[in-house]
């Protein structure tokens, strides 16, 4: 299940330091998985990282959960980037078919493709765990996947309390949602509606992002503005697109007046949410998804009955709490804690 | 009730039920036949149109590895259930893998569920080789180059799941529908035609005794169910009133039938019943009685009455049902003789009519004997007394002809002898002497006139005087005849007025002499019993029927009604007056109706007493045809035939009458053919004595006339036409006369010098 648009950039962050800290890692590990070899006779059993591309942030953090944790149990483990490319990503199953892989934990191009890799591995007898982008359908060990609906409900939650803070008792709220037949688009609006049911804000509006752009973001935002004077606050249902929201508020006039909120979250939301730039973001935590990966595939390996599906927690962070969340967010969703 | 008869709900029931499902076994057909093609053809289109699809939207995945997303389209194209399997040859991801083509694809197991295709698999591999219908098409990259192919399977899954539907659903909604239809027709036709049909039904088979429904029927329904129990109720009324009819008419008929036996007890009639095709009679008992039987003694065959008939009767009474069987007669008529049980003979008169089928064949006569016997002997008995009378008739003329002869002789030459002693000159009388002799004189001459009438009497009573046919002035001769009665009149002071001399003159086919001797007759008496001063005159008128009447009327005394019948006798002279009774013989008008009679006339006369008398006769005109005057053409030379034929002639002329009354009429008919039998009968008896050749034919003659007359006779007798009694006449005209010109003269040459052995034959026939 993937977490925001078809090739977005799941984690950006703000200050420069971390991103160079983190282009560093990625070059680091995409080096070391390109570059695996065969395993000999007597070496360790060797999982494959199939990842749709690791120059992904969220996917370069998760192949670090991948790999701290695999090393741990003591795993050779190589990552296989298909750049976002099908065939690639096809070649690098029959590679790591071919190779007899102990296990394979993948995070697909798309559920579609994973479903011929599930096949592939099936007819191999290599067990598979998917971690976040699911499949739509074939055999795997475990699935394990943020909890889309309870993070959107938290996430709620904190936008209700901020506008409560602000005395703001009338106003509603529109949503710019990624497309709803994603089974992640439903479970997140169903898990935000719930919350602002609970706290009696009605909804002013909801758009179904196509293109995941600047632009449509931005128009998006300025219509359900326009279209309804009382609106008290925006939802975006992904990160990377937040300028764009930001920026109609304010050609709007209604900077200070429309709080933004966000699912996902970018490195320099650990600016702006402080600054009160936005009220709060459901943060996934992929690093976390790619240990629990490993686990469920090492516990199938050695015979124990794993959970065919796991669901993590999304990190809903305020200004109100994110000087507590920080080692978290910094180690389970940034993966700047190395194992 | 019969094996043969069914019952209408059975019928009925079993016609709805066989419409039905044989309306529905149809429609199934139908609909089973129109399914398959259609199925067929939805299969072969849908085949078509998937592979075609399948080509054309695989290709985009198969370029982009994107081996899930063809799999997606095959399984939904999994979703047409006469695809039995689609299989793809994937090129580009075989070469990943290191193989020809990655193959996969969908197929169906066993419960038809679409399963992953699996290569590796025998049963899977035979499926696609070896299905119905396969098609395979490449699949090509955008650039042209074939990157795989498709293959779709087909099997007529849908064909059978249709055809099965088709047969189940068709089938159950055809019996749901046969059945609602066998319900729904059933009740319908039961309420509006079999429940009303059964009520009359059941009301017709209510009968009384006498097999009639009691009621009427009271059915309410549509309208010919309406027009039905009307017509049945009418029908039933209608044999009700027919009943009640019946009943009247046989109540009536019973008691016609008692009336009617109890006219036949009493009338004695036998009552006879012959059914001519059985040939078995019914004799009643009164029949059997009548002939001496006792009741069932005789049997009940034709011969029980044809042997009993008399020999010489038995030829006339068969042909006589012959002629009435052969439609030639109206009613069977017959009178013969039957033998007794005792051997007498009786005399019945046999009476009967029968009854003919459509094709004029007799299928029943039925008739009575009546017992005659008395009435036939008495006949016989005054035919015997006439006979008798004519033959003392005969035998008075034939001597008073003779005696006439002998007494004129001598009378003569007293008349002659006192004539010369009256005035001899020579030997004057003295005046007692004169005048005795005048006396003798004029007893003389009034004895010489009486032998003169008498022989005259004589000669036509024996038919021997002969008639000199001429055409005759009637005027002439009338007038004539006054001139010689004028001075008698004078006489006696007594005028005559001739009233029938005008214009001209008619003509008479007659005998001048006779003709002028009736008419002096007439006008003697009308002088002779007239008083002095009186009149006499005389006139004619000429009569439709081909007749001059002339009429002498005189203003005498007249004659008394009770005298009537005594006027033409002989020697009858009337009023007995002595003044007037020496001057006649009583002969003059017998002599005058015979002379007419003979000259096919007649004559009568009109009186009343104290004023006068009117005598008239009539004799034919010359232009009249009809009339036969017996003449010397038609004597054929033999005295006793000739004479017969002669009273035949008189007969004949005396029916040409038209004015005559019923009763005269039936008596001369039956004078007319008792005469004519009688006749025939003398006339074989000649023809035998004689020895005629021709006997048997003539007596054929004999008989065919005979049976013509008498049917003629019958006929007169059921309608007293007088047309009939013009068709007896004309018959004797015609063929009678004719048979005599034509046959009976021929017996003449045979008859010479037997007169001894024919009178001799005519007695004992008599």
């Amino acid at each position: 299940m993937e977490s925001g648009g078809p090739l977005p950039a799941k984690v950006s962050f703000a200050m420069n330091a971390w991103k160079a800290l983190f282009v560093i890692s990625l070059v680091l590990f995409g080096a070391t998985a390109v570059q695996a070899a065969p395993p000999a006779p007597d070496a360790k059993p060797r999982l494959v990282y199939l990842v749709s591309d690791l120059r992904i942030p969220f996917w370069n953090v998760m192949w670090r959960g991948v790999n701290a944790r695999a090393t741990e149990l003591g795993y050779e483990v190589t990552a296989l980037s298909a750049e976002n490319h099908a065939k690639q990503e096809l070649e690098h199953t029959a590679k790591a078919i071919r190779e007899r892989a102990a296990g394979i934990i993948v995070s697909p191009t798309n559920s579609s493709a994973c479903v011929t890799i599930l096949k592939l591995a099936k007819n191999a007898g290599v067990p598979v765990v998917i971690s976040d982008i699911g499949t739509d359908g074939g055999d795997y060990v475990s699935y394990v996947s943020s909890d889309n609906e309870d993070g959107a409900y938290q996430i709620g939650k904190v936008l209700a309390e901020q506008m409560k803070k602000r005395g703001w008792r009338d106003g509603r709220v529109g949503i710019i949602a990624i497309p709803q037949k994603r089974a992640n688009g439903k479970a997140r609006t169903a898990g935000f509606m719930r919350a602002m049911d609970e706290a009696g804000i009605k909804g002013a509006g909801l758009r179904q992002q196509v293109t995941f752009s600047y632009q449509e973001t931005y128009d998006f935002a300025k219509q359900l503005i326009e279209s309804a004077p009382d609106l008290r606050a925006l939802w975006l249902q992904g990160s990377d697109r937040y300028q764009g929201a930001l920026d109609a508020i304010r050609d709007t006039g209604k900077t200070g007046e429309i709080l933004l909120v966000t699912f996902d979250a970018e490195p320099e939301f650990l600016d702006l949410i402080p600054a009160g730039t936005l009220v709060g973001a459901g943060m996934q935590q992929p690093f976390l998804m790619g240990r629990k990966a490993v686990d469920a595939l090492d516990a199938h390996l050695r015979g124990e009955t794993v959970t065919r599906e796991q669901k993590l927690p999304v990190l809903a962070v305020s200004p109100d709490n994110i000087e507590k969340e920080l080692p978290t967010i910094k180690r389970n969703v940034l993966g700047l804690a190395t194992p | 009730m019969n094996d043969k008869t069914y019952s209408l709900y059975a019928v009925i029931v079993a016609v709805i039920v066989l419409s039905v499902c044989a309306v529905m076994a149809v429609h199934v057909s139908v609909s089973y036949v129109t399914m398959k093609n259609r199925v067929v053809e939805d299969t072969r289109a849908r085949a078509e149109s998937t592979l075609a699809s399948l080509q054309k939207n695989i290709a985009g995945f198969m370029e982009s590895f994107a081996a899930n997303e063809y799999e997606k389209l095959i399984l939904t194209e999994m979703d047409f259930p006469d695809f039995h399997a689609i299989v793809v040859e994937d090129y580009n991801l075989g070469s990943i893998l290191g193989m020809n083509a990655y193959v996969t694809g969908k197929i169906r197991d066993d419960a038809w569920r679409p399963i992953d295709y699996d290569r590796d698999n025998p049963n899977h591999r035979h499926v696609v080789k070896d299905c119905v219908q396969k098609s395979i098409q490449p699949i090509l990259s955008s650039s042209g180059q074939q990157i795989g192919s498709v293959t779709v399977c087909v099997f007529g899954h849908s064909l059978q799941m249709a055809l099965r539907d088709v047969v189940v659903t068709q089938g159950i909604n055809a019996a749901a529908i046969a059945l609602l239809l066998i319900m729904t027709l059933f009740y319908t036709l039961h309420r509006i035609v079999l429940k009303p049909v059964s009520k009359i039904a059941r009301t017709l088979t209510m009968v009384d005794p006498d097999g009639i429904p009691r009621a009427s029927v009271t059915v309410r329904g549509p309208r010919e169910i309406s027009s039905l129990s009307s017509s049945v109720n009418a029908m039933i009324e209608a044999i009700r009133n027919s009943r009640r009819e019946l009943m009247e008419q046989h109540e009536k008929l019973r008691e016609e039938r008692n009336r009617f036996q109890l006219a036949v007890q009493g009338s004695q009639d036998g009552l006879w019943d012959w059914n001519p095709v059985t040939g078995e009679v019914f004799f009643s008992d009164q029949w059997q009685a009548m002939i001496g039987y006792a009741p069932g003694e005789i049997g009940n065959t034709f011969a029980e009455w044809s042997n009993r008939i008399h020999p010489d009767d038995l030829t006339r009474a068969v042909e006589a049902v012959n002629a009435h069987l052969n439609g030639e007669t109206e009613l069977y008529e017959v009178r013969h003789r039957m033998a007794c049980k005792n051997g007498a003979w009786k005399w019945i008169l046999a009476r009967g009519k029968a009854l003919f089928d459509d094709q004029g064949k007799p299928i029943r006569v039925v008739g009575f004997h009546t017992d005659v016997t008395r009435e036939v002997e008495h006949q016989e008995e005054l035919s015997e007394a006439r006979r008798q009378a004519e033959q003392a008739s005969q035998a008075k003329s034939e001597f008073l002809a003779s005696m006439s002869h002998e007494l004129r002789t001598p009378l003569n030459a007293i008349l002659g002898f006192s004539q010369l002693l009256k005035y001899d000159p020579k030997n004057p009388l003295t005046p007692a002497q004169l005048d005795h002799v005048e006396s003798i004189i004029m007893g003389g001459e009034h004895l010489l006139e009486l032998v003169n009438e008498i022989l005259d009497l004589a000669r036509i009573e024996a038919k021997q005087e002969p008639m000199s046919l001429e055409d005759v002035d009637a005027y002439a001769v009338i007038a004539e005849s006054v001139a010689l009665s004028a001075p008698l009149a004078k006489s006696k002071n007594i005028t005559i007025e001739d009233r029938g001399g005008e214009g001209s003159s008619p003509v008479l086919r007659t005998d001048r002499k006779r003709f002028k001797q009736i008419l002096l007759n007439l006008l003697s008496n009308a002088i002779k019993y007239n008083h002095a001063g009186g009149t006499v005159t005389v006139s004619s008128e000429e009569m439709d029927q081909g007749y001059l009447r002339v009429r002498v009327s005189d203003t005498g005394r007249g004659i008394a009604p009770q005298d009537f019948n005594k006027v033409f006798h002989l020697f009858q002279r009337l009023g007995e007056d002595p003044a007037i009774a020496h001057e006649g013989t009583g002969i003059g008008l017998t002599v005058t109706k015979l002379l007419v009679e003979r000259m096919a006339g007649r004559v009568d006369f009109e009186s009343e007493l104290g004023k006068g008398s009117t005598f008239w006769f009539e004799l034919p005109l010359a232009s009249n045809h009809e009339a036969v005057i017996w003449a010397d053409t038609l004597r054929i030379g033999v005295d006793a035939i000739d004479k017969d034929h002669q009273g035949i002639v008189v007969l004949m002329n005396k029916a040409s009458h038209r004015d005559i009354d019923e009763t005269d009429m039936d008596g001369l008919v039956r004078q007319l053919l008792d005469h004519a039998r009688q006749h025939f009968r003398r006339e074989e008896a000649v023809m035998r004595v004689c020895h005629f050749p021709d006997l048997e034919s003539h007596r054929a003659i004999h008989q065919d006339l005979t049976r013509q007359i008498e049917a003629l006779e019958t006929q007169w007798r059921q309608t007293h036409d007088l047309a009939i009694v013009n068709d007896i006449r004309e018959l004797l005209r015609t063929l009678w006369i004719g048979h005599v010109m034509r046959d009976d003269v021929k017996i003449s040459a045979y008859a010479e010098g037997k007169s001894h052995e024919i009178l001799k034959a005519l007695k004992g026939l008599a």
